[in-house]
């Protein structure tokens, strides 16, 4: 069963402890788990951490050892006891005392075994654990069929059938090894998560999954101000059948001033072991949770005594639904979703607040009001600044790509998808679910039934944990789309006339870092010329790169990273633009893909590994505003990320687009736009205006008819600005034309 | 493996029918012929030892028993409960379906783990509904619900299956073992409804209705019959354009319990959200009104339940809703559930049906038609076939006859063919009265028959004012 650990005290059991190699797996056999960790063969290492940033291990598949001496807390006396694990990557046993605990499979997902009559009264206890991460036994078949200067192993690869359920953590886009037959490389097997000690009374609360729904008045339409809140309670309880208990319930506010809801009591009797209630509140003055850019991220807590125990969960009163196009509502309202892929690290020991707080801080900065995790689940810290900051989340479960549909996979990945809906629940940013990132994506002319067979019964099975938050079964279905044009989509493809669907869960390109970022690991020999396989394994697609981006090498390796930059910098913005103006018609909600590079890489990411920007990141953050102008060009076939060239004499027309995702009205928005010449300031035409802009809305609201000059050949630059009635400055933003001879 | 304390505590089940993508051919979604059985396993470690094992499952067939389907997980539990999933796959499996779509076809499960066994009888089917059309399909062929409301005294529920009924509709805590095991081999699919009152709308209240929703649900879900559930409510609620203030947040609370219980079988609600265009209604209003002057909902519950007709006449009333509803299929009508369990034996309720839709209302609806002297009668014959097959060659015939003398004053017939799962207009009698016509009474009888049965036969009083 599934224990929160809600705001209980933990003894840390955090440090310094010991590991031995099991290369050859003879550890159970030779009852490693009865040793102590005083033979030389045991070395230092710290926990919590991802063994692959031990530079005694490095990329290490198979089982390694660790274990540790702890003391008997004092605080267990009396109570019962149990060692926690916040995260072990992938599958721990567990001793105390020689004594086996048992069993977890699982790369994100906290586990408990109880001790409480396994201490050693006097002396020392030895705590031992057997991390086991193999490689996945899954076949890998050469899936390329383009033409590059790749050897073998480092051409497309995918797998058949992988069975190890983690997400980005084994198979990814970008990771390294990417698309190669090194494709599990950089594996982030180790107890990555905290380890401590946990005591609790006899009789317990061992989850408790909350539920909210807003009262509404009469018609239907308006809320009245209250909310009925429900808690599902797991209780174990110690003693014998037909005790009896009372059951509080309080609910007071965590992040705002609002005098204290009347606790509800209610008289339980309990069996022996399990028992599932409930208890349910009417919490009257509501403070709804809304996204930071719509409201205030308003929290309670909910306070829950049950005899000798008195747990706290934090929560959010919201209603999040979906309409038949796609449309998302929070609290009623429509909103428009600027999102972000994010993965925090592909090691998720180096993973911290601090880090957390920097990127949200950075989303915020940029008008981001959405999260796409997945595939993978992110400690609990990033959702709880999600919570506070008011980012709403769509968390896809940790299944990518190519995952095998047999039967032993569907119950193993549905008891971890229920696992992750338990610990997630709660926490009022989240929003709506994926049970698997790309379920369809194999390049295998048959294709494992993923969608059908475990897709569909993970949905099932998260359905139970949350009947309430859309459940989406795998992209490409249910209106779901990836746009990354210039990478994985050609560079040259015509944007009005590709389909475009309303959740555009991933769009971006890609390009290489600078080489501060790259030389810490391209060794400085692979470096230029461009040595093929190596720059294929840290990321660089080959075809992706120089045949849908068409970059250019240039002439030398800062030109060539200047280049494939610059060339993301542009067709992201684009990209941008084109989904912004298709605002509701249909596109609903859009994530960037992604944040930051998960390991060092060259990636898609806004910034690299080491959180350096790439160029995209400005050009982004320029265009992801709540209100936004933007042009769109008369070109057809229309191409986005390339120069816009037209023939010196030919009429230019520009559809001026002002998107407002703002719940309100900008009043006597002031617009201009002017052309002038590349690096000059005197416009050749231009246009200022003062107007309303509807709220949440996106529309063309003016139109540039241009006769382009005889006269010059070269770049203009059609310079657009919106500001408001008090002159701030909204939104401003500019195209390059070029003026050709023919 | 070793001696355990192992318990198989309880077992969930879930099934879907299996499609696949055609990637090598026309790139459509296509059903394999497999289903998908997902069972939660709660298993208990009452031990102080962790128990390695394997979770082992046999599937029989109960028609063909040598029809065996074989399952193994290998699972580490510790001490205490733990709950897994066990999903595989049944290859050529029979679908269990209601007896007139197919064959309510049954499977034996058993499961062991370490010295833990458990058994049970299952079937396998899906059962869904789409909350735009308020159509329900099962086993993603469209279905007609001609059901009735049990009150929970009924012992033998094949009487029910004769007279043509397919679905039933009771509260969840009647839906006593029984009463399932009957529906499951009957194949009559099964509505469990939770009904709400005033008084539940308080947060004590609903936690207990909530909880004692959730436990019934657990017990009767096993049973493969149960096809959906349903939040119910007074009549008073149903008939308000849209419920008061605490009625939706007091009910999700229902709505909420019943899913993580059971998260496949849908949940109906009266005009929640997203299901405005389900919205469950009562047919009562039918009895004082042009029926075709009223927004009918997908499912009509409660048939025939009205203050009016508390006069003697309540199984007329009742009979005659459910013709009118029948009329209405998919129009938008999905499932009728019928309050008055005597009202089945008019005959309503055969798969095959004539009836009868008056050019005009009102009249004492479900008694007789009243027309002016002088004027004429005119009415639609409905030829309803809820079948999935065509019947061919069935024999239309109605006549109007005099009821006093026997005198036939109009009449056809003709033969027809009955498409699968259709309801038709294949004629439109008409009745010119004259003078001599006042006070007397007609008789409009249609019949619908092949060579070897009859299939239907409706009769409708016409009184000449």
């Amino acid at each position: 069963m599934y224990h929160a650990i809600f705001d209980r005290n933990e003894t840390s059991l955090n440090g310094i402890w010991k590991y031995r190699l099991d290369q050859n797996d003879v550890g159970r056999r030779q009852s490693w788990y009865l040793c102590d960790g005083t033979e030389a063969v045991w070395r230092d290492i710290a926990v919590p951490g991802n063994w692959y940033l031990n530079e005694e291990i490095g990329d290490y598949f198979g089982a390694i050892w660790y274990v540790t001496e702890i003391e008997k807390p004092e605080a267990v006396v009396g109570s019962r006891s149990f060692i926690r694990f916040e995260g072990v990557d992938y599958i721990a046993e567990v001793w105390l005392n020689g004594h086996y605990l048992g069993f977890h499979e699982g790369m994100f997902d906290p586990f408990e075994f109880e001790v409480t009559d396994l201490w050693k009264e006097d002396g020392k206890n030895v705590l031992m654990v057997r991390d086991y991460a193999p490689k996945d036994p899954t076949e890998y078949i050469e899936a390329d069929s383009d033409e590059t200067p790749l050897s073998a192993p480092y051409k497309f690869h995918q797998s058949k059938g992988i069975t190890q359920i983690k997400g980005h953590m084994i198979e990814a886009m970008h990771r390294n090894g990417c698309y190669s037959s090194f494709r599990q490389d950089g594996n982030s097997g180790g107890i990555w998560g905290n380890v401590s000690v946990v005591v609790r009374p006899q009789t317990f609360i061992e989850s408790a999954q909350i539920y909210t729904t807003i009262g509404r008045n009469a018609g239907g339409q308006d809320y009245d101000g209250s909310a009925v809140c429900t808690v599902k309670l797991q209780i174990h309880h110690g003693g014998a059948d037909g005790a009896q208990f009372p059951l509080k319930l309080e609910i007071a506010s965590f992040n705002f001033e609002q005098e204290a809801q009347a606790p509800v009591i209610r008289n339980v009797t309990l069996k022996q072991g399990e028992n599932s209630v409930r208890i349910t509140a009417l919490i009257k003055d509501v403070k709804l949770w809304w996204t930071w850019d719509h409201g205030d991220p308003n929290l309670y807590t909910a306070t829950l005594s049950l005899g000798e125990d008195c747990v706290r969960e934090r929560f959010g009163v919201k209603e999040i639904r979906k309409d038949e196009h796609g449309q998302w509502y929070l609290n009623n309202v429509k909103i428009f979703l600027r999102g972000m892929r994010y993965i925090s690290s592909l090691w998720m020991s180096e993973a911290n607040e601090k880090m957390w707080d920097a990127d949200f801080e950075k989303m915020i900065d940029m008008d981001i009001n959405s999260i796409r995790i997945g595939s993978h689940v992110e400690r609990d810290g990033v959702y709880r600044i999600c919570d506070e900051k008011g980012l709403l989340l769509w968390q896809v479960f940790a299944l990518h790509y190519c995952i095998s549909d047999i039967d032993d996979v569907i119950g193993r990945a549905s008891d971890m998808i229920r696992a992750m809906g338990m610990m997630l629940t709660n926490h009022a940013c989240m929003g709506m679910w994926s049970v698997y990132k790309e379920p369809e994506i194999y390049g295998l002319e048959d294709k494992p039934n993923t969608y059908f067979k475990l897709c569909h019964v993970l949905m099932d099975t998260l359905g139970q944990v949350d009947p309430i938050r859309w459940i989406h079964t795998g992209d490409y279905r249910e209106s779901v789309q990836n746009i990354m044009i210039g990478s994985c989509q050609d560079g040259d493809m015509d944007v009005h006339t590709a389909e475009i669907k309303p959740h555009i869960v991933e769009f971006g390109a890609d390009s290489v870092p600078d080489l501060v970022s790259l030389v810490k690991y391209i060794p400085k020999d692979k470096l230029w010329p461009l040595d093929w396989d190596t720059w294929q394994y840290w990321g660089l697609f080959y075809y992706n790169q120089f045949r849908r981006a068409k970059s250019e090498l240039g002439t030398s390796l800062e030109e060539f990273i200047e280049n494939t930059q610059v060339y993301e910098a542009g067709v992201v913005k684009e990209q941008i633009e084109l989904l912004r103006q298709k605002k509701y018609a249909p596109v609903c909600d859009m994530y960037l893909y992604y944040w930051s590079d998960a390991c060092p890489l060259m990636g898609s990411g806004l910034f690299d590994y080491y959180r350096q920007p790439y160029k995209v990141y400005e050009s982004m953050k320029g265009v992801y505003t709540q209100v936004l102008i933007s042009l769109e060009w008369n070109e057809e076939p229309h191409v986005i990320g390339r120069p816009h060239r037209y023939i010196r004499g030919e009429e230019f027309v520009g559809k001026i687009w002002l998107t407002n995702d703002h719940l309100h009205p900008v009043r006597n928005a002031k617009i201009s736009w002017q052309i002038v010449r590349k690096g000059e300031t005197e416009p050749v035409a231009a246009n200022s205006f003062v107007t309303d802009l509807k709220e949440d809305s996106s529309e063309v609201r003016d139109t540039i008819r241009w006769a382009i000059p005889e006269d010059y050949i070269g770049t203009y630059v059609v310079c657009m600005q919106v500001a408001d009635e008090s002159g701030k400055i909204l939104s401003e933003n500019s195209t390059e034309l070029i003026a050709t001879p023919q | 493996m070793y001696a355990s304390d192992c318990l198989i505590k309880e077992v969930r089940v879930s099934t879907r029918m299996i499609y696949k993508k055609d990637w090598c051919g026309d790139q459509l979604d296509k059903y394999t012929g497999d289903a998908l059985v997902s069972l939660d396993v709660l298993i208990c470690n009452q031990g102080c030892e962790p128990v390695k094992s394997s979770l082992r499952a046999v599937i029989t067939s109960c028609d063909e028993p040598q029809e065996k389907t074989v399952s193994v997980r290998d699972l580490t539990v510790s001490p205490g409960e733990e709950l897994y999933k066990f999903s595989f796959t049944v290859s050529g499996v029979r679908l269990w379906s209601t007896w007139d779509y197919g064959n309510p076809s049954l499977y034996n499960l058993k499961l062991e783990y370490a010295d833990a066994q458990y058994q049970s009888r299952i079937g396998m089917k899906e059962a869904a509904y789409d909350a735009k059309t308020g159509v329900w399909t099962l086993n993603r062929e469209k279905i007609f619900l001609r059901g009735v409301e049990l009150g929970g005294d009924e012992e033998d529920l094949s009487v029910l299956k004769e007279k043509g009924v397919n679905a039933v509709w009771a509260e969840l805590d009647q839906l006593t073992e029984p009463v399932l095991s009957q529906c499951d081999e009957l194949g009559i699919l099964v509505c469990g409804a939770c009904s709400v009152t005033e008084a539940d709308l308080t947060p004590e209240g609903i936690t207990e209705k909530a909880e004692k929703a959730a436990a019934c649900a657990a017990a009767a879900a096993g049973h493969v019959s149960l096809g959906f559930y349903a939040v119910d409510a007074p009549l008073a609620v149903y008939q308000k354009a849209d419920p008061e203030n605490g009625w939706m947040a007091f009910v999700n609370v229902l709505y909420e319990s019943l899913a993580s219980v059971d998260p496949v079988r849908p949940v109906l609600f009266p005009d929640r959200g997203e299901r405005r265009g389900a919205a469950i209604l009562s047919s009562s209003q039918l009895q004082k009104l042009d029926p075709r002057s009223l927004k009918l909902p997908a499912n009509a519950v409660h048939v025939g339940l009205s203050e009016e007709a508390k006069c003697g006449a309540e199984s007329d009333f009742a009979c005659w809703e459910a013709e009118y509803l029948r009329i209405r299929k998919y129009d938008p009508v999905s499932a009728l559930f019928l309050a008055d369990l005597k009202a089945v034996e008019c005959g309503a309720f055969r798969p095959v049906l004539a009836a009868f839709e008056p050019g005009f209302f009102p009249g004492e609806n479900g008694l007789k038609v009243c027309i002016e002297n002088g004027k004429s009668f005119t009415a639609r014959i409905w030829a309803i076939n809820d079948c999935h097959c065509r019947i061919p060659d069935v024999k239309l015939a109605w006549t109007i006859t005099e009821k006093e003398s026997g005198r036939v004053r109009a009449g056809n017939s003709f033969r027809l063919n009955l498409n699968p799962d259709s309801a038709e207009i294949p004629d439109q009698p008409i009745l010119v009265t004259t003078s001599e016509d006042q006070g007397k009474e007609f008789v409009l009888t249609a019949c619908l028959s092949t060579d070897e049965e009859l299939l239907s036969r409706n009769d409708l009083i016409v009184s000449v004012l």
